[in-house]
Formats: C-alpha cells, sequence, structure tokens
C-alpha cells in the first residue's frame, strides 16, 4: 500500500515535514536570540504553500531556459517584519518566537493524533485489533 | 525528516553552549571585581565582554550561535586613594576594576534566559520526535 496515494496521508506528510522545518527556523531564531543585528525569520505558512504561493524558482530570463528542477514541497523562509529591535539591532522576541514553538508542537501533535486514528480505521477494516 | 528535528536539536545545543561561554565570562568578572594590580600603578583587572555572531552550519544548513569573541571592556578604571596598596601609584591611588556588579547580574539573568528558552525549544523538538516515533506503533 502506497500511504501517498490516499490524500489524507499525503496532506498529513506535507504538514509534518512543514512542521520540522519551522521548528529549525524558530530554534535558530531562539538560538540568536542575543546575536547583535540578527532578525527573526518564519516559514512561509502552511496555507500559501498549499496553494503553491510563495514556492522557491529558478528566474527565467530566456525562452530557452529551463524551469528547473526543485521539489514543490520546498517552503520558503522570509525575515519577520521586527516588533522592536534593541540596541544592537536584534530583532528576536523570545515570548513571540516561543509561541510560535508551541503552535507548531501543537499542530504536529495533532496531525500524528489523525495519521494513527486513521491507520486504526485501516486496520479495523481489514480485521486486525488496532 | 527525522533529520530535520535532529539538526533543530544542535541548533538548539549551539546556542544553549554560546551562553555558557557567556555565563563563564560573568563568573570571571564578579570573581575578579576586587582584583588590582600587584606592582605600583599596574592595571587592574579590565572586564571581559562576549560577543556572539550567527554561523550558517553547511551540514545542518541552519542559523546556528556562536561566541565571535572574547573582548575587553575599554572603559575608564575607577580609582581610590589607598597608599597602603601594593599597587598604589606615586600619589597614593589605586586603579580598581571596571566591573559593575549589577551590570554582571542583569547579564547573567538574560543569558539564563535565553538559555532556558533554548532548553525549551529542545524539549519541544524532543517530544515532537517522540511522537513522530509513536506514529509507527
Amino acid at each position: 500500500m502506497d500511504p501517498t496515494r490516499i490524500p489524507l496521508f499525503d496532506l498529513a506528510e506535507k504538514r509534518l515535514t512543514w512542521t520540522a522545518q519551522r521548528q529549525g527556523v524558530l530554534a535558530g531564531n531562539i538560538a540568536n536570540a542575543n546575536t547583535p543585528g540578527y532578525r527573526a525569520k518564519d516559514l512561509q505558512s502552511f496555507a500559501s504553500l498549499l496553494s503553491g504561493g510563495g514556492a522557491i524558482a529558478p528566474a527565467q530570463t530566456q525562452p530557452g531556459h529551463l524551469s528547473g528542477t526543485i521539489p514543490s514541497g520546498v517552503a520558503s523562509v522570509s525575515k519577520d517584519p521586527p516588533q522592536a529591535l534593541s540596541l544592537d539591532g536584534n530583532g528576536v522576541a523570545l515570548d513571540q518566537q516561543l509561541t510560535k514553538v508551541a503552535d507548531t508542537e501543537t499542530t504536529q501533535s495533532l496531525v500524528t493524533q489523525i495519521w494513527k486514528a486513521y491507520v486504526g480505521m485501516f486496520n479495523t477494516a481489514l480485521g486486525r485489533p488496532s | 525528516m527525522a533529520g530535520d528535528l535532529s539538526q533543530t536539536m544542535s541548533v538548539s545545543a549551539s546556542g544553549m553552549e554560546a551562553q555558557t561561554v557567556r555565563l563563564r565570562v560573568i563568573a570571571q568578572n564578579i570573581a575578579n571585581q576586587d582584583t588590582t594590580g600587584t606592582t605600583p600603578g599596574a592595571d587592574p583587572y579590565r572586564r571581559k565582554t562576549v560577543t556572539f555572531e550567527t554561523t550558517l552550519d553547511k551540514a545542518v544548513g541552519a542559523d546556528t550561535v556562536s561566541v565571535k569573541n572574547v573582548g575587553v571592556d575599554n572603559s575608564d578604571l575607577p580609582q581610590r586613594y589607598d597608599p597602603a596598596n601594593p599597587a598604589a601609584d606615586a600619589k597614593g591611588y589605586v586603579k580598581l576594576p571596571n566591573v559593575n556588579t549589577f551590570l554582571e547580574v542583569m547579564d547573567m539573568r538574560e543569558a539564563e534566559r535565553s538559555y532556558s528558552a533554548n532548553l525549551s525549544v529542545m524539549q519541544a523538538t524532543r517530544s515532537m520526535a517522540n511522537r513522530t516515533i509513536e506514529m509507527l506503533k
């Protein structure tokens, strides 16, 4: 059984990849909370990634240029507009970043729960004890 | 994908490491707040400062943090009239370290706060990895 053929599993996989990537970006922000001149970054939202907006693509300046082979599931990273800069030019607000971390974690928990519920349904249909 | 999460852990670890270096320098400053020179007119201990920088870890592919350098605070040294001190100059003045305890304690609080923020991220990442593994069950 190829789980990616089923739309829900495909979606869940994309979302899990997105949460893992976002967690990495947020960890970078928090690690650099005291680095002079550092600005907080964030991953593009999952909704805009799904609708195909903001995906990275090579620029085509000539009609003969190839469109490239970058996979469509890569989310782009953008800099957050800073709320307040400290004296050394750092724009990371720790509380804000930690809220985002908690948010990402909750999302990931939700997705894994849904995944498990679906696998349980398949098990029931196949007559296995779940 | 689990690779992403373990990379996240090493980013947080780099943050914790940098804050530990900072805390060590703060401890040095506070411990040496009364260290004067030993010969007449000699310079006392000067406050040390830590600067961080972002490094793009190629293996990890993320913004880790590292200590750029440990510098010296070149601000003016306070002086005190104490002719009996071995470090007193011809006029009887002793140069004292430019360590401000209040500043150091404030800095210590900030280092502590950043450290625990990194730790929280690490804990969150670990439970995310655990949940990913539990999907197999």
